[in-house]
């Protein structure tokens, strides 16, 4: 009877633990979850960032902002705090100029201030933080549904979450921006808002993002189940306590508007006109060229992404990267290199675009290079691969973007010393999710207008062929920063090539030919 | 018994003695604070199917003021009943039997009931006129989730302007929701391949690509090759030139068009 009276009591707690489970469970996919403070980047609670994204990312891009508990706390929450309040106030301002760039003075003065109370309200500005457990953890509140520094809840927010959108510090701000600046407009209209740079409108878009869309004014109803987080959000609004941590003279190693705008990798912006180059110093330029100074030369790559392929180019590349303006850099004759010839050289283990690799072990499939997880390719498994990505001039961690299994993503393919146990290339292989279609492959015309066949890749027209035509590939080339791939085929007695779309920064192969 | 099991079992007892209430209360009443809800509500008439003591079948067409404090749950038949009824609920925050352990438990709760009430509806040969008023209504709640619901009626209904309109109003209440303009991305397309309502679509693509949130003209910017034709392709150019190069929407537009070109003339 005992037993079935514990059977019953334990069947009825678990069926609510199931209906809690409609959306996420409390801390989902928290590992190793340590505690905290109310204190600034110290939040309770915290569970491996790994989880969500690679921490080899986050050290590499996001190093100025992890709050390490093994640091003395007092001088570092100056430091972590003063750095943050740098990255943070750029990112908001120039957030809110993007979305209505003829924002008051006294708008974007109430915008900070409401910015940076809520996120003292929402997460004590927590977010990175390296636990003494000696694990990279990324802080989780209201018992684990609110992720980050923003707070982005998994019930509401699923999809996005395990896209990696709120464990990547800078996705996670923006995306809370999003939510906020929406509710920033809506509470314009509400009954409860004075104005347009008032304190109520604060108060109402904060109560919309902390309760949800419909309660813009709950912060008038004293009454209401969560009425003490307005009054705390209006304490803390007008505290300001962040300040009493904040230092002047704090520089950050990357720009934080690259890293909110994600055109990684992200430099420094050098203060001043007059900055001169000294050789090996790595520059990237205003349309995206990385480059290496060179005595008085300016050796580049399309996309500065390919920045840690410049050691192919110059022995003794600069590590950091100094984001120029076109005016610094007028002086200077600039040489373009080719992409994949570069990194295969910085690179020797890089299996090229369009070839095949096979997986060592089974490794996960993120959303992007290091970021959320999609699913796990199996070890054995070969792919096509679709672009690379390699991060850092010392280590050279390669990512491969590949199509496993009707899902595209990126996997890391280990580094300059490990890239052999990870991945290897693969010849003569088959793969049926390949995009790209190689010798002795059969392709289909897909153009309604056709596709000129020329004598070399972008050269003298021969003829056109038509929609609907089938052709056996002879030969492939992969040309350029945005990928853009060539077929040689066979087409009525004349041998030429055929254009084939670019695959970046969007994947137009589908419009031209069709791989049968 | 061991002093622990003692006290395990007088804890468990404790919390299903508190669940049971819950769960008497979430299926069968909801009360109403008066009080608090005249103050927000002033001299507002509050809709509340189910209060109606004078019918078991709630008619959810009357108007029923707040000295009515408890509505009956079993007595709301009809999923437009219960979605009247967790509309009032997320209009008000005065269902006491929805849980808000949390800020945010209240809204995502009555979301989750209105998305359960929406999926049967969608389970229905045809819908009466409140029902596709609260179709409507569902497209254009700030709910993600609600919206996607919603959304799945659509791909139903008529391609005509007006439900057009409707889907974009719900999208622009949510315009930094990519997930819910992914899911609606293959209707926009339909619409866009239909002349009569081909501008439409347009201008809010545009609109979006220039205007929209952070991540839906991003969104937008990525997909504009589904949107281009030789009718746009100028206004599609002057878009561009107006955005700043060093925008990613500059970028993916920038290689649209070039891809549009290259089609025209066969590369």
């Amino acid at each position: 009877m005992k037993n079935v009276l514990f059977a019953v009591l334990m069947g009825i707690i678990a069926s609510e633990f199931a209906f809690a489970q409609v959306s996420t469970p409390q801390y989902y996919r928290c590992e190793n979850r340590v505690g905290g403070s109310w204190t600034y980047g110290r939040a309770p609670y915290a569970c491996d960032s790994r989880v969500w994204g690679d921490d080899t990312f986050v050290f590499q891009n996001y190093n100025d902002f992890i709050f390490s508990d093994q640091l003395s706390r007092g001088q570092e929450t100056i430091d972590y705090m003063s750095r943050m309040h740098v990255a943070i106030d750029q990112v908001l301002t120039w957030y809110l100029l993007e979305r209505n760039p003829n924002a008051s003075r006294g708008e974007q003065e109430i915008w900070r201030q409401a910015i940076f109370a809520k996120l003292n309200q929402e997460s004590f500005w927590s977010h990175y933080r390296l636990a003494s457990d000696n694990r990279l953890k990324h802080m989780r509140g209201d018992y684990g549904h609110g992720h980050g520094i923003g707070q982005i809840d998994d019930r509401w927010h699923f999809a996005k979450i395990e896209d990696g959108i709120a464990w990547d510090l800078f996705r996670n701000l923006i995306y809370g921006l999003e939510i906020f600046y929406r509710e920033w407009v809506r509470a314009l209209d509400a009954s409860c808002v004075t104005g347009p740079a008032s304190i109520s409108r604060v108060r109402a878009a904060y109560s919309a993002y902390n309760g949800g869309p419909s309660q813009l004014c709950r912060w008038t109803n004293p009454n209401a189940r969560w009425a003490r987080n307005d009054t705390n959000y209006l304490n803390k609004l007008n505290a300001k306590s962040w300040e009493k941590h904040i230092q002047a003279g704090y520089e950050l190693t990357v720009d934080p508007i690259c890293l909110a705008k994600r055109d990684l990798p992200c430099g420094r912006n050098p203060d001043d006109d007059g900055y001169s180059f000294e050789n090996g110093d790595l520059l990237k330029l205003r349309d995206n060229k990385i480059c290496v100074y060179v005595n008085e030369e300016l050796r580049c790559l399309e996309d500065s992404a390919d920045a840690a392929c410049m050691s192919a180019i110059y022995s003794n590349v600069d590590d950091s990267i100094v984001e120029v303006s076109d005016d610094a850099i007028e002086d200077y004759q600039v040489v373009m290199f080719e992409r994949q010839a570069t990194c295969k050289r910085a690179l020797p283990a890089l299996v090229e675009v369009g070839n095949f690799i096979k997986l060592k072990k089974s490794i996960n499939l993120r959303s992007t290079p290091g970021g959320g997880r999609l699913t796990t390719a199996e070890i054995n498994s070969v792919n096509q691969v679709l672009d690379f990505f390699i991060n850092g001039q010392e280590t050279k961690s390669l990512y491969y973007k590949i199509n496993y299994q009707n899902n595209v993503g990126w996997i890391y393919a280990g580094n300059l010393n490990t890239a052999d146990e990870w991945a290897t290339y693969e010849r003569d292989a088959f793969d049926d999710n390949a995009l790209l279609a190689g010798p002795s492959d059969t392709i289909q015309i897909k153009n309604s207008y056709g596709i000129n066949l020329r004598a070399t890749p972008g050269g003298t027209y021969i003829s056109r062929v038509p929609v609907g035509t089938l052709l056996i590939v002879i030969d492939r080339k992969i040309i350029g920063s945005n990928q853009t791939v060539y077929y040689q085929v066979r087409y009525r007695g004349n041998t030429g090539w055929i254009y084939a779309g670019a695959m970046k920064p969007t994947n137009y192969l589908p419009n031209w030919t069709e791989k049968i | 018994m061991k002093r622990n099991q003692i006290i395990t079992f007088l804890a468990l007892s404790i919390l299903t003695t508190g669940y049971y209430f819950n769960k008497e209360g979430g299926q069968n009443e909801v009360s109403l604070d008066e009080d608090n809800l005249k103050s927000i509500q002033k001299s507002h008439i509050v809709r509340m199917p189910g209060s109606d003591n004078s019918s078991g079948n709630a008619d959810v067409n009357n108007q029923v003021d707040t000295n009515k404090k408890r509505v009956d749950l079993s007595r709301l038949k009809s999923n437009k009943d219960r979605i009247n009824y967790y509309f009032n609920c997320l209009e008000y925050q005065q269902c006491e039997t929805i849980p808000s352990h949390d800020p945010r438990m209240y809204e995502i709760e009555v979301g989750q009931r209105i998305v359960g009430e929406l999926k049967e509806l969608y389970e229905q040969s045809d819908l009466d006129g409140e029902e596709r008023e609260l179709v409507k209504k569902s497209m254009h709640a700030l709910n993600g989730h609600v919206q996607a619901e919603a959304l799945a009626f659509y791909y139903d209904f008529e391609r005509t302007p007006e439900n057009l309109q409707e889907v974009v109003q719900g999208l622009k209440n949510s315009e930094f929701d990519v997930v819910l303009i992914d899911k609606a991305m293959p209707l926009l397309k339909e619409y866009f391949d239909r002349p009569e309502t081909r501008d439409d679509v347009f201008r809010y693509v545009s609109s979006q690509v220039q205007n929209g949130s952070y991540l839906s003209s991003e969104y937008f910017a990525k997909k504009i090759n589904t949107f281009i034709t030789e009718d746009n392709v100028n206004e599609i150019e002057d878009i561009v030139r107006d955005l700043s190069p060093d925008k990613h929407t500059h970028k993916y537009i920038k290689s649209a068009l070039d891809n549009f070109k290259m089609m025209q003339n066969g590369g």
